[in-house]
């Protein structure tokens, strides 16, 4: 009897397991294959039935970086990123923390953001695309830069304002007796204290613009392009270099996996908590 | 001495909050203004005026609501909103089933979930060209994984992409494969922040697994529910990059949902004030489907 209920006790334990083995494959799944085709012979890569076992070569990544110049586009990209994060997060804590405390903006300056938040990229990209053409930022990092800096605005703002108003007044009222100005509260107290909220954005906003394609695409010549734009230039209408195009998917998927394994229960709070708070 | 020396400070801190808060609020606004709102009313502008790409000599005349008879006189137009709709609704739909599934099975504290929860949040940030390129591979009707494994099954084989009563099912799948785990964790965490009350009173007074899903917990987590099918059915709208890298909206428009059909407007037949006319369109849409939100998820911050 004891070992049965046993038995059925471990059972039960065991298939919450079993299904998130299942997921985690088919979640997995296709990326391992990415990595596959990525260090098959190009030969390996053409086979029915597919190979499993086949000696790894590194030609496909030696390509990637010697015939195209996928490495300026790694750097371009890696330069975009940066800075747009960097200038998102300053520009949009400041405006969150404003709207946080001090309401500026109103109660509908968060459904406004939202508004923005969820246009589709297409919408602002006709007109920006006209007006860089005219005023030359057409073809330009900065261009790309100040494109993704203020797109990303509202997401940071919406954000941060969700880990600003879970700092007690109190201490900012400390500060203020102190003699504090409201910039010096915020740069000296406020700030160091919101280090999760704002490492969370940050990873998450670098994510965000080193996948970013649309604008990249549409708004890049030869030498910005950026590492999306550079895969998007692999692929024919007709056919796809298997072997090429997933030593150059593989590339871009590393830092943003490296990115997410160091910040990850940053990024997972940061994607639920502005939602989850709310209800 | 002290005292009043404090009390001026404390009083010029008062008068300055008037407006150091705007002078926060100010590089946002000012930015979001030059490179949003204005190129958005730009937009507005030239969807009232002829304007063509590669055809500036020909100036831009005032055109009345001529670009916007013409889009909605245009059966592709149409066509590519129904892309859309079934699109969209179809991978949230399916993302629904199967998350809040995966959910109902998953939502007691598991150990080890951490390792999981890694894995599963990887096809998330995997970014949607490299995703569409993985599906490419996975999808070629000869050498994909996908068919030589339905093969080897002695199953019929599918043109996946190149077919256009699958193309749509399957970019739709790639989404899905993209954010279903979302939606599992995402309604994880709603559950976590419940109270535990509800849950311990049902245990107490006998309630079956039945009664506890149908009465206590699904009621409970409605409002995460919603949420999350509203936040997905935001961003499948905007789905653009995947299907760009996969089909190109083709076969024909089999897969053209609106934006890349607004793309192909605007940058590919170069009828700029059409596709600027096209996307106010889209905007007043999503815009509707904002006020839909607003009515579920209030912001009173």
């Amino acid at each position: 009897m004891g070992l049965v209920k046993f038995g059925r006790i471990n059972l039960k334990h065991m298939w919450p397991h079993l299904i998130l083995i299942g997921i985690s494959a088919a979640s997995f799944f296709p990326i391992v294959w990415m990595f596959l085709t990525s260090i098959k012979n190009p030969l390996d890569v053409y086979v029915v039935p597919p190979k499993w076992v086949f000696t790894p070569v590194i030609d496909n990544y030696a390509r990637a970086f010697r015939e195209t110049k996928f490495g300026e586009n790694i750097i371009n990209s890696f330069i975009v990123s940066l800075a747009s994060t960097l200038i998102s997060v300053f520009v949009g804590s400041l405006a969150a923390y404003s709207m946080a405390r001090f309401k500026v903006g109103g109660a509908y300056g968060p459904v406004g953001l939202l508004t923005l938040r969820i246009m589709p990229p297409i919408v602002p990209i006709i007109p920006i695309f006209i007006l860089y053409r005219t005023i030359g930022l057409y073809g330009s990092l900065q261009g790309l830069i100040l494109l993704y800096s203020v797109f990303n605005l509202p997401t940071v703002i919406l954000m941060m304002i969700s880990f600003f108003v879970k700092i007690p007044r109190e201490i900012e009222e400390a500060a203020y007796l102190d003699g504090c100005s409201e910039i010096q509260t915020f740069m000296r107290i406020i700030l160091p204290l919101s280090m999760f909220g704002l490492t969370a954005t940050a990873a998450f906003i670098f994510i965000l613009c080193w996948n970013e394609f649309l604008f990249a695409v549409i708004l890049t010549a030869e030498a910005t392009k950026t590492a999306p734009v550079a895969l998007f230039g692999f692929i024919t209408h007709l056919g796809i270099p298997a072997g090429p195009v997933s030593a150059i998917g593989v590339l871009m998927i590393i830092p943003v996996v490296i990115i997410f394994l160091i910040f990850q229960t940053y990024i997972v709070r940061g994607l639920t908590a502005p939602y989850i708070e709310k209800i | 001495m002290t005292l009043f020396g404090g009390n001026d400070k404390v009083r010029k801190n008062l008068s300055r909050r008037r407006y150091a808060p705007y002078l926060m609020y100010a590089p946002a606004a000012l930015l979001i203004f030059a490179v949003t709102i204005y190129p958005l009313l730009y937009s507005l502008y030239m969807s009232f005026h002829f304007w063509e790409l590669g055809g500036e000599y020909l100036g831009h005349a005032f055109v009345g609501l001529s670009n916007y008879i013409s889009v909605l006189t245009n059966p592709d137009f149409y066509n590519s909103i129904k892309m859309t709709v079934v699109y969209t609704l179809g991978a949230v739909t399916l993302e629904l089933l199967i998350g809040i599934g995966l959910f109902l099975a998953l939502r007691r504290p598991i150990r080890g979930i951490g390792i999981y929860r890694s894995i599963i949040f990887i096809p998330m940030i995997v970014a949607p060209v490299a995703a569409g390129t993985i599906w490419r591979i996975l999808y070629d009707p000869d050498y994909g994984i996908i068919n030589q494994f339905l093969s080897m099954l002695g199953l019929p084989t599918v043109l996946w992409l190149a077919d256009p009563k699958t193309a749509l099912l399957s970019v739709m799948l790639v989404d899905v494969w993209q954010w279903t785990p979302f939606i599992v964790l995402f309604l994880v965490a709603g559950f976590q922040a419940l109270p535990k009350e509800p849950f311990e009173s049902a245990q107490i007074d006998g309630a079956s697994l039945w009664q506890e899903l149908r009465y206590i917990t699904l009621p409970l987590l409605s409002p995460v529910i919603v949420a999350v099918t509203i936040l997905r059915l935001i961003e499948a709208f905007k789905t653009m990059d995947t299907i760009f890298i996969m089909t190109w909206g083709g076969p024909g428009t089999a897969t053209e949902v609106i934006s890349v059909f607004t793309y192909k407007l605007g940058f590919r037949y170069m009828k700029t004030a059409e596709a600027a006319a096209t996307s106010f369109i889209v905007l007043v849409a999503i815009s509707l489907l904002l006020l839909i939100w607003t009515k579920f998820v209030r912001f009173e911050r």
